[in-house]
């Protein structure tokens, strides 16, 4: 058997054994495992202790006063009227309401505060803002050299045609 | 009654709840009634608590019998409603009152562990102490963990159900429990 420490199930393991889930294949092989194994004994033997204790936290039987008091109970709720019955059973505690309403509020916030950034700058605008920059700086570029070419200047030719581009 | 019998009887006692009979529901108190209990007094440490909500767990089954539907085990059903209204109650702060009169055994709800009514008064004595410290570890394992080892432990649950009760996945379940059990070593080792 694989040291359980080395596979990661080692949790896993003690608990079965301790709880008496495992099989008696599986016992005996995480018994011998033990013999010669001083992190697991030690382990087993924690995880055992801790089995004992809860095992000693014994309780009393449940009081006769216990189905008397719920059948009081339910003939109280049969006496309701329907409407009470149906909604008594929820109870408003504004306790959670409060970190639901700093949600909202904190949601309400990032909405009104985020709306302006979205008329200035999402990510796509400077992008294309960028594209149109360049195309008019490469159209008075070809412009200057047009006025280069008519001024008898030595100029590459254009690439394109000047008019309608 | 195999576990299985016992099983398919619980659904079908709740639904002849839903038909009205009044003496299935008091077969099924009578066999669940400890064990909700129980899981709530050690998840809420206060008798009086325990028992108001365990009456409540009882009170909703009987309400709801009118749409049960046996789609879920009865018990994992029981104790869905039954961990719920406990981590309610903690989430609620009250817990910290209570521990007041679990200390000073004043109050409602005095705890009412069996007595120990062998061996000298040093023996007592030493039990007392061992219990607190078992009641102390387990209170101070955070909700969850709590009631997932309360069902594994006592109501020997599997890790599917305890799932099924906490609404989560087994793996999750696991993780929770073997969390807890790496914190109870921690502190009850040395009671060995």
């Amino acid at each position: 058997m694989h040291c359980p420490t080395t596979t990661g199930n080692e949790a896993e393991v003690l608990v079965a054994y301790t709880s008496g889930t495992m099989t008696p294949a599986e016992q005996e092989a995480f018994e011998l495992h033990m013999a010669g194994c001083a992190g697991c004994r030690q382990l087993a033997a924690a995880q055992k202790t801790v089995w004992s204790a809860l095992d000693a936290w014994t309780l009393p039987p449940v009081s006769d006063e216990f189905d008397r008091s719920l059948h009081a109970r339910i003939a109280e709720e049969a006496r309701l009227p329907w409407w009470k019955r149906q909604w008594g059973g929820f109870s408003f505690s504004w306790k959670p309401a409060i970190p639901v309403a700093v949600a909202c509020a904190a949601l309400a916030g990032a909405f009104l505060l985020h709306v302006p950034a979205i008329d200035n700058a999402p990510a796509t605008l400077p992008a294309v803002q960028t594209q149109k920059i360049d195309a008019d700086q490469v159209e008075r570029a070809l412009d200057d050299m047009d006025m280069l070419n008519q001024l008898d200047a030595p100029a590459p030719a254009p690439a394109r045609t000047p008019e309608g581009s | 009654m195999t576990a299985l019998a016992s099983l398919e009887r619980d659904a079908e006692l709740m639904l002849r709840v839903r038909e009205g009979d009044e003496t299935s529901f008091a077969l099924l108190l009578n066999r669940h009634r400890g064990p909700v209990m129980h899981f709530l007094y050690r998840m809420v440490q206060n008798q009086g608590v325990a028992e108001e909500l365990a009456q409540e767990v009882f009170l909703r089954v009987y309400k709801a019998r009118a749409s049960y539907e046996p789609t879920a085990k009865f018990t994992t059903w029981l104790f869905r409603i039954a961990t719920h209204l406990a981590l309610n109650w903690l989430r609620d702060g009250k817990a910290e009152k209570a521990q007041d009169s679990i200390d000073d055994n004043s109050g409602d709800g005095p705890t009412r562990e069996l007595p120990d009514r062998s061996g000298t008064i040093e023996q007592k004595l030493v039990y007392e102490a061992r219990l607190g410290e078992i009641r102390s570890a387990i209170e101070a394992l955070p909700g969850k963990q709590r009631a997932a080892v309360l069902m594994h432990k006592y109501e020997e649950m599997e890790y599917v159900q305890i799932a099924g009760v906490l609404g989560c996945s087994e793996s999750a379940v696991k993780s929770l429990l073997f969390r807890a059990y790496e914190t109870l070593r921690a502190r009850l080792a040395h009671l060995g």
